[in-house]
């Protein structure tokens, strides 16, 4: 059925008369009579609206509302639909007000004719049609923004305008938590016009949020803002991932100093060797009447020996110092540590310590562990010169993941962790930055070694561990020392026996194959053996070695051998001469230490580290010769 | 001689080599712009006095604050180039 020009026209019209008028116009306009809807009340034609009239022709005054209140409340009910008001109020005001709230045209009864409808009908038809266009693109201009914000507002990155003075116009939500974590407005306020623009980005300094300033990138494009030319400012939060870098770079040049270190402490080792026993063998030949002479040996023998204890150091700081693992109880060894350590810092040092009930065993070696311990204390002790207070904490801790944020590099886990806080002058990030570096010190020449805390960093490393230095000048200085509990500790490889401290004088007449490739110290093990008695064969590298080895008829009764040689090493000459089918008895001589003993898992294998004495070369030649008989005695049937 | 025709501050986060490198350039910037006698840095460390740098507003280090001649300007990012800061500043004061 058609509907007529006008579609379905909802007519509110409460006077018949006029109502009838109106149908009459309607329709004489061309309005179809079957799709005229009458109503006289404003209920009847709140119903109406549910049938989607195309136009509305509303009297203001029914009997259940009154005025512009009848126009206002089918508005609400129908926003798009055309509205055109036909009241006998010929106040200009009234027909202002009807506009105002939602009529499209305004018609004085009685002052109109069929023209004057038409047009008012098409007028109201156009200006709704009009108005229902601008409201839906306001709508998904508004849409369109609210989806555009999400995006912004969720970046975690931080975004922000700022208009050609520098002021901020516009910052998103991670701008805020970078800048303002308290909360404050940031519109308005002066940060400041970037330098630069571009896809380069520059590293600035955020502001202190819980004692730490972010380090952001910062990033800055030019935009049109309202019209006016402002910059857009990324900012990205690389505090970790710069912690992270740092390190990276810091465990690469401790790495990289370790085998620089280490590689000299092995060749200074077999140097030192030479010249300790070339002193030994002098002072037996020099005659006690030449005083001057022993005297002058005596230094030399002294300052070899000092130089010895700086190559453990050494060797300490660059992990391949020879360590003895053992369960030591945390609660039990920070105990006699505090004793130890009130002895060392004197009285003007208050020593508290706070050790939890929940402080546990780990798997290290306690001579090592004290070494570690003490000198940080000691460190601790000379930063304040005035006297202070040294608090040392024990205890469990468990490293989770959330502990990256201040411990970025490492593992979760249970740790035993050991802290020394001391009220001291604190140091500088510079300061910090190389603490660990071998022969830095703030102490002077005289005061300091630069390798306490070298030899620290290398220890931990040992102990599978973690040392971390907090510190601030004039605030003290913090030393987390972080050990794996004892059943997450990985137990180190079988470590061969070594030789205790000489005793008695140890000889014998048996075979020894000593393979060195250090001529000086071949020299020197030749003349100390076979003065003992023993019958010595020299090979210069290990592939002599097991040549020599093959040749001697009956088999050597104990080959000594360098641990690290340019041709074959100690390791492959076990190798070998376990390949060959014997077990000869192998004493190594190392100037390393246990950690290239790790792959060596031979019962008949022991140890003995450079630079050796006599007395000590000795002694564990004929500790191991004893081993080999005790083994014979225990393997043959009774 | 009267005062300085113009006064900067300087807000810097610590001590440190940066530090020193963002200060030299923008004391050659300043000498090179309005001559070594005209104008004066200061130089605030946002660590050691945070309440400073708070109450300046100020909210990224290292900042860069021409409080006189008016109108006061701020700038960010890499201040130690001190070529670019001569040239900004330069074209700041027409």
């Amino acid at each position: 059925m058609s509907e007529g020009v006008y579609g379905r026209v909802l007519v509110v019209e409460d006077e018949p008369t006029d109502a009838v008028v109106l149908d009459h116009l309607l329709t004489d306009l061309g309005a179809e009579p079957g799709s005229l809807i009458h109503t006289t009340t404003l209920a009847e034609a709140m119903s109406a609206l549910a049938g989607a009239p195309t136009l509305a022709v509303v009297d203001l005054f029914l009997p259940d509302s009154a005025g512009v209140e009848t126009v206002r409340r089918i508005r609400a009910g129908a926003p798009d639909l055309p509205l055109v008001v036909i009241s006998a109020a010929a106040e200009t005001e009234t027909a202002v007000l009807s506009l105002q709230q939602g009529a499209d045209d305004y018609l004085l009864k009685g002052d109109f004719d069929a023209r004057a409808l038409d047009r008012a009908v098409r007028h109201a038809v156009e200006r709704r049609r009009l108005w229902t266009e601008a409201r839906r693109k306001t709508l998904e201009l508004e849409r369109a923004e609210r989806r555009l914000r999400a995006v912004i507002e969720a970046n975690t990155d931080g975004m922000i305008i700022v208009d050609a003075t520098g002021r901020i116009r516009f910052s998103n939500e991670s701008a805020r938590g970078l800048l303002s974590p308290e909360g404050r407005v940031l519109d308005g306020l002066h940060l400041g016009v970037p330098l630069a623009e571009g896809d380069d980005a520059v590293e600035v300094e955020g502001p202190e949020v819980e004692g730490r300033r972010p380090r952001l990138e910062l990033r800055a494009r030019r935009v049109d803002w309202d019209g006016a030319p402002a910059h857009l400012l990324v900012l990205r939060d690389v505090t970790t991932q710069r912690l992270l870098e740092e390190r990276v770079r810091q465990a690469q040049k401790m790495e990289a100093l370790g085998k620089l270190t280490g590689g000299i402490a092995h060749d200074f080792n077999n140097v030192l060797a030479v010249i300790l026993n070339a002193t030994e063998a002098l002072r037996e030949l020099v005659p006690q009447e030449l005083n001057d002479a022993r005297t002058e040996l005596r230094e030399i023998d002294a300052s070899a020996r000092r130089a010895a204890g700086m190559i453990r150091r050494l060797l300490g700081f660059s992990r391949r110092g020879y360590l003895r693992f053992e369960t030591v109880d945390m609660r039990d060894f920070t105990q006699e540590a505090v004793g130890l350590m009130g002895r060392m810092v004197g009285d003007r040092i208050r020593i508290v310590a706070e050790i939890d009930d929940g402080a546990a065993e780990i798997r290290a070696d306690p001579a090592a562990l004290q070494q570690i311990v003490l000198n940080v204390a000691a460190n601790a002790r000379d930063a304040m010169p005035d006297g202070g207070t040294l608090t040392v904490r024990a205890g469990r801790v468990e490293l989770e993941e959330t502990h990256r944020a201040r411990f970025p590099w490492v593992s979760p886990g249970v740790y035993e962790r050991v802290s020394l806080t001391d009220t001291g002058t604190g140091m500088s990030d510079d300061v910090l930055e190389r603490i660990f570096e071998p022969f830095f010190t703030t102490k002077g020449p005289d005061a300091g070694t630069g390798l306490g805390m070298a030899m620290v960093y290398g220890l931990m490393k040992q102990h599978r561990g973690l040392v971390h230095v907090h510190s601030q000048v004039g605030h003290g200085t913090t030393v987390d020392l972080f050990f794996p509990s004892a059943n997450e500790a990985r137990r180190p490889g079988r470590t061969p026996p070594v030789v205790a401290s000489p005793s008695v004088e140890a000889t014998g007449t048996e075979t020894l194959l000593v393979i060195e490739d250090e001529p000086a110290l071949r020299r020197a093990m030749e003349r100390i053996l076979t003065a003992a008695g023993y019958r010595v064969v020299l090979a210069a590298d290990g592939r002599e070695g097991l040549d020599r080895f093959r040749a001697l008829t009956p088999e050597a009764d104990l080959v000594l051998s360098d641990l690290v040689m340019p041709q074959l090493g100690g390791r492959e000459v076990v190798a070998g001469l376990r390949e060959a089918g014997s077990s000869v008895p192998v004493l190594l001589v190392t100037g390393y230490g246990a950690a290239y003993m790790d792959e060596i898992d031979d019962d008949g294998v022991t140890m003995i580290t450079k630079p050796w004495s006599r007395e000590s070369l000795l002694q564990a030649v004929r500790d191991a010769l004893r081993r080999r008989d005790a083994r014979d005695v225990s393997a043959t049937p009774r | 001689m009267g005062d300085p025709a113009a006064r900067f501050r300087l807000y810097l986060a610590g001590p440190g080599p940066r530090s020193d490198a963002v200060v030299r350039a923008v004391s050659a910037a300043g000498d090179k712009c309005y001559g070594s006698d005209a104008w004066t840095l200061d130089v605030v460390d946002v660590r050691a006095t945070p309440e400073a740098a708070r109450a300046a507003g100020v909210l990224l280090t290292p900042m860069l604050h021409r409080l006189t001649p008016e109108p006061g300007l701020r700038w960010l990012g890499d201040l130690s180039d001190a070529e670019t800061l001569a040239r900004i500043l330069a074209d700041a004061r027409v």
